[in-house]
C-alpha cells in the first residue's frame, strides 16, 4: 500500500512538473512578445494559455522515427536520459520545511550536481547518435560548455555550503535567517551566470545556435523525442531558478504568506530574469564563452571561497 | 532484499564491464563504462557511502568519461563500423585477470568465515573531517601532485615563438 502510494505520488509530481514546463514554454513566448512590443500567442483559451496544451498535442501526435544513419539505441536513449536526469533532481528540492521527497538527504546538493553531469551525457549522446555533422558539433559544444561551467557552479555552491554547514537543501534554507545573497553577492552572480550556461539558455545557447548549427544537438530529432529535450531544457531552467531561490534568496522564509507561496514567487521572479536575459543579450562567440568560464568565473569563484572561508574563520574568532 | 539488490548491481557491473570489451564501436564501449560506473555508485550508496557515490557520478561519469568521449570523437569519424573483430584482441587478458582476482577473493574470504560486515552510513561531514584531520598530509600530497600535473600541461601546451 505504502509503495503504491509512493509510486502514485511520484507520478503526480512528474505530471505536475511536466505541466509547469509546458506552461513555461507558453509563458516565455508571451513574456518575450511583451518585451519586444508585440502580442504573442493569445488566441487559445484565456490569455492564450491553451497554446501550451496545443503544442504538447502537436508534438505527441507526430511520428516517432529514427533516421537510418543514426545509432538506433543511443538515439532513443538520449532524450529519455535528459528528461530523467532533470526530473530526478527535483526529488531533493523541498517546497516547504516538511514537504519534499528527500529534502533532508545529506548529499542533496551533490546529487543535483551529479544529475547535471548525467544531463550533459544525454545531450552528448543525442548529438553523437544522430550521425549528423551539425548535431555532432552541437554536442561537442554542449559538453565543453557544461563541463567548463560546472566548475564555477559547484565552487559558487561551496560558499553557501561553508556558511550553512550542510549539503541538504532543507538545512541550507534553515540556516538562512539572512538570505545568502547578502553574504554571498559574488557567489550569487557566478551561480546565475553558470546556471544560464548549464541550462544552455540564451545568451549561452551555442550548442543549438540556430544561425550556425541549424538546431545543434537536436537537429535530427522530431515529435515527442524533441519534446523530451525541450522539456529537459525548461525543467532545467526551473531547477536552476528553484535552487537560486532556495540557496540565495532565503527559500520559504518571508512574512505573512505561507512558505511555499514565497518560494514560488521567488522562483517565478528568477525565471522572469531568464526570459529577460533572452530578450536583451546577444549571443557571444564560442571562444568568448570559454574565456568567460575559465578565465573570469573560475578565478572569481575560487576567490569567493577563500574570502568566505577566511571571513567565517574570523567571525568564529571574534 | 538488500542482498538481492546488491547482487543485481554486481551483475550489471560485470555485464557492462564485459560488454565494454567486446562491442564494436568505441562509443558503445564508453556508454557501457558509464553504466557500470553508475551501478557502482548505487552500490556505494547502498553500502553507506553517499559522499563517494555522488563523487563517483560527478567526477568519473561527469568529467573523466567525458574526456574519453572527446578523445574518441576527435580521433575517428563518427558512426564508422570497424571491420576487425575486437573480440580476439581486447578480451582475453582482462578475462584472465578477472578470473584470477575472483579466485584470490574466494580464497581470501574462505579463510575468514567469521567475517561479518555491518553497514553504517558515513556522511559527507565525517569524510571531510577525516580528510582534513588525520589524512591532511595525504590530501596535501595529492593536491601537490595535481598542481605538478597542471604545470606540466601548461608547459606542454605553451606556444613557442616559432609556432606562430
Amino acid at each position: 500500500m505504502r509503495l503504491f502510494l509512493m509510486i502514485l505520488g511520484m507520478l503526480l509530481t512528474t505530471v505536475i512538473l511536466l505541466g509547469v514546463a509546458g506552461f513555461l514554454v507558453f509563458a516565455e513566448r508571451r513574456v518575450l512578445a511583451f518585451l519586444q512590443n508585440r502580442l504573442g500567442p493569445n488566441r487559445l483559451g484565456p490569455l492564450g494559455v491553451g497554446q501550451a496544451l496545443a503544442d504538447a498535442l502537436k508534438l505527441m501526435s507526430k511520428e516517432n522515427f529514427v533516421p537510418d544513419f543514426a545509432d538506433p539505441v543511443l538515439y532513443r536513449a538520449a532524450p529519455v536520459l535528459v528528461a530523467f536526469s532533470v526530473l530526478a533532481s527535483f526529488a531533493v528540492v523541498p517546497l516547504d520545511q516538511h514537504f519534499s521527497w528527500a529534502g533532508n538527504w545529506n548529499i542533496g546538493l551533490l546529487f543535483i550536481l551529479a544529475m547535471s553531469s548525467l544531463n550533459a551525457y544525454g545531450v552528448f549522446m543525442g548529438g553523437w547518435a544522430s550521425g549528423n555533422k551539425f548535431s555532432l558539433l552541437g554536442a561537442v559544444r554542449a559538453v565543453a560548455q557544461l563541463v567548463s561551467y560546472e566548475l564555477p557552479l559547484g565552487l559558487a555552491l561551496l560558499g553557501v555550503v561553508l556558511l550553512s554547514g550542510s549539503l541538504s537543501l532543507n538545512g541550507i534554507v534553515a540556516a538562512q535567517s539572512l538570505p545568502f545573497i547578502v553574504l554571498q553577492p559574488l557567489g550569487f552572480v557566478i551561480f546565475m551566470i553558470a546556471g544560464v550556461a548549464e541550462t544552455h539558455r540564451l545568451p549561452f545557447d551555442l550548442p543549438e545556435a540556430e544561425s550556425e548549427l541549424v538546431a545543434g544537438f537536436n537537429t535530427e530529432y522530431g515529435g515527442m523525442r524533441f519534446g523530451y529535450f525541450f522539456l529537459g531544457e525548461y525543467l532545467g531552467m526551473t531547477l536552476i531558478a528553484v535552487l537560486t531561490a532556495l540557496l540565495y534568496l532565503g527559500g520559504w522564509h518571508g512574512p505573512w504568506l505561507p512558505g511555499w507561496i514565497w518560494l514560488l514567487i521567488k522562483t517565478g521572479a528568477v525565471i522572469f530574469v531568464f526570459f529577460w536575459l533572452r530578450a536583451t543579450l546577444p549571443r557571444p562567440r564560442y571562444d568568448q564563452l570559454m574565456g568567460l568560464g575559465w578565465k573570469v568565473l573560475l578565478p572569481l569563484a575560487l576567490f569567493n571561497i577563500m574570502a568566505t572561508a577566511l571571513a567565517a574563520a574570523l567571525w568564529r574568532l571574534a | 532484499m538488500m542482498i538481492l539488490l546488491i547482487l543485481l548491481l554486481l551483475l550489471i557491473i560485470l555485464m557492462s564491464g564485459a560488454a565494454l570489451l567486446v562491442v564494436n564501436d568505441p562509443m558503445h564501449g564508453a556508454v557501457n563504462l558509464g553504466i557500470s560506473l553508475l551501478a557502482l555508485s548505487i552500490l556505494f550508496l547502498l553500502l553507506g557511502a553517499p559522499f563517494v557515490a555522488a563523487l563517483e557520478v560527478m567526477l568519473y561519469v561527469g568529467a573523466i568519461l567525458v574526456l574519453f568521449l572527446f578523445a574518441i570523437m576527435l580521433l575517428r569519424s563518427p558512426l564508422k563500423v570497424r571491420e576487425e573483430a575486437r573480440w580476439r584482441r581486447g578480451f582475453w587478458w582482462p578475462a584472465v585477470l578477472v578470473v584470477l582476482l575472483t579466485v584470490v577473493l574466494i580464497l581470501l574470504f574462505g579463510q575468514r568465515p567469521d567475517l561479518q560486515v555491518t553497514i553504517q552510513e558515513i556522511g559527507p561531514a565525517s569524510v571531510g573531517r577525516a580528510l582534513f584531520g588525520p589524512y591532511l598530509w595525504l590530501t596535501e600530497a595529492v593536491a601537490l601532485l595535481l598542481f605538478a600535473i597542471i604545470a606540466a600541461v601548461l608547459a606542454i601546451h605553451r606556444r613557442d615563438a616559432h609556432d606562430t
